[in-house]
């Protein structure tokens, strides 16, 4: 057994916006709403700031994921950390809370985001392809939903089998 | 579960139908616009070879076809065809799974390599996630994204893609 159970994600994706209105998609829970889920971002945008992503109704056994902000570079670096609501047994195994990292790199008429999600478990990958369950699976369907909103006006809703 | 020693996994939703997707896919006058302006020449069945070729008619990567349906899901192998080092890694395994969902379709792109640290999977793994977000864009914009293509390859796909009867 390794000292450290240690695994990462990351994910880049290109979308045509501007920096800026990608950061407030990202940073605002209105925003958020539309292409998370339903989880309402409550970001307060300093070094040592709060930060939530509160569930919508009926999906409150999430928690509120509240971490807090470490960077904060607006329209360019967003750094914070992540809390699961955990069952005890993966409790035990945190070695600290996860954390999130936001870059925007324009590109022409585009904006790169690339999101690196870190310090987590391997409990937090799910292989179940069929699930949004897993920061792997969760990942990709909020910034592909986020993608489609900026681009054309509407976000993604997902079948309810794949609502966690 | 296999997992390959070196593995590159991209999932992406498109608000799109599994056969645009697959037409995007393999078509020429999709994929100039949204893959660096090359076109795959290929007959599109198992067995069959394949090539990446450059709009100056270079061709980039090749292989052969291991299964093919579609529209729902492609393997196949992948080798680079012009820088030496990647070339000597051989075969990587590419796997497209296109999944219908209800208005989207979750597209899921697996390249893996037989070795740990492949430079292959490396290189790829920059490249595929500008690719895939630019075929997002024209399959729901009916523009790619600029900057994946030459000048004027983009062009205009938009009544292409509403006037097919899908």
């Amino acid at each position: 057994m390794t000292a450290t159970d240690k695994t990462d994600f990351v994910y880049s994706i290109l979308i045509r916006t501007t920096p800026e209105k990608l950061w407030e998609a990202l940073t605002t829970g209105d925003f958020s709403e539309k292409y998370w889920f339903g989880f309402h971002v409550n970001f307060d945008l300093k070094p040592g700031g709060k930060m939530q992503i509160l569930p919508p109704k009926g999906m409150e056994a999430h928690g509120d994921h509240a971490g807090e902000v470490l960077e904060c570079e607006p329209g360019r670096k967003l750094v914070y950390t992540w809390q699961q609501a955990d069952p005890a047994e993966i409790a035990a195994k945190r070695n600290g809370l996860s954390r999130v990292t936001y870059e925007l790199f324009p590109m022409g008429d585009s904006v790169k985001l690339l999101l690196q999600h870190e310090n987590l478990l391997s409990e937090d990958v799910n292989n179940d392809p069929t699930t949004f369950k897993g920061i792997n699976n969760g990942w990709p369907a909020v910034l592909s939903s986020l993608k489609s909103l900026l681009e054309t006006g509407e976000a993604m809703t997902f079948k309810s089998t794949c609502q966690a | 579960m296999n997992t390959a020693p070196s593995t590159f996994v991209y999932v992406t939703y498109i608000r799109t139908t599994p056969e645009k997707l697959w037409e995007a896919l393999t078509q020429p006058e999709f994929t100039r616009a949204y893959f660096f302006g090359c076109t795959i020449e290929t007959e599109w069945t198992t067995g069959a070879t394949w090539k990446l070729v450059d709009p100056e008619g270079e061709i980039k990567d090749g292989g052969e076809i291991l299964e093919i349906e579609p529209p729902r899901r492609l393997v196949l192998k992948w080798r680079n065809a012009f820088k030496p080092e990647l070339m000597a890694e051989g075969d990587s395994r590419l796997t497209y799974e296109l999944e219908p969902e209800d208005g989207l379709v979750k597209f899921t792109v697996l390249h893996e390599m037989d070795k740990p640290e492949s430079k292959v999977i490396r290189a790829v793994s920059n490249g595929w996630p500008m690719i895939l977000s630019s075929l997002k864009t024209l399959l729901e914009t009916g523009a790619a994204l600029d900057g994946s293509a030459p000048c004027g390859a983009s062009g205009s796909l938009k009544s292409k893609l509403e006037n097919k009867d899908h």
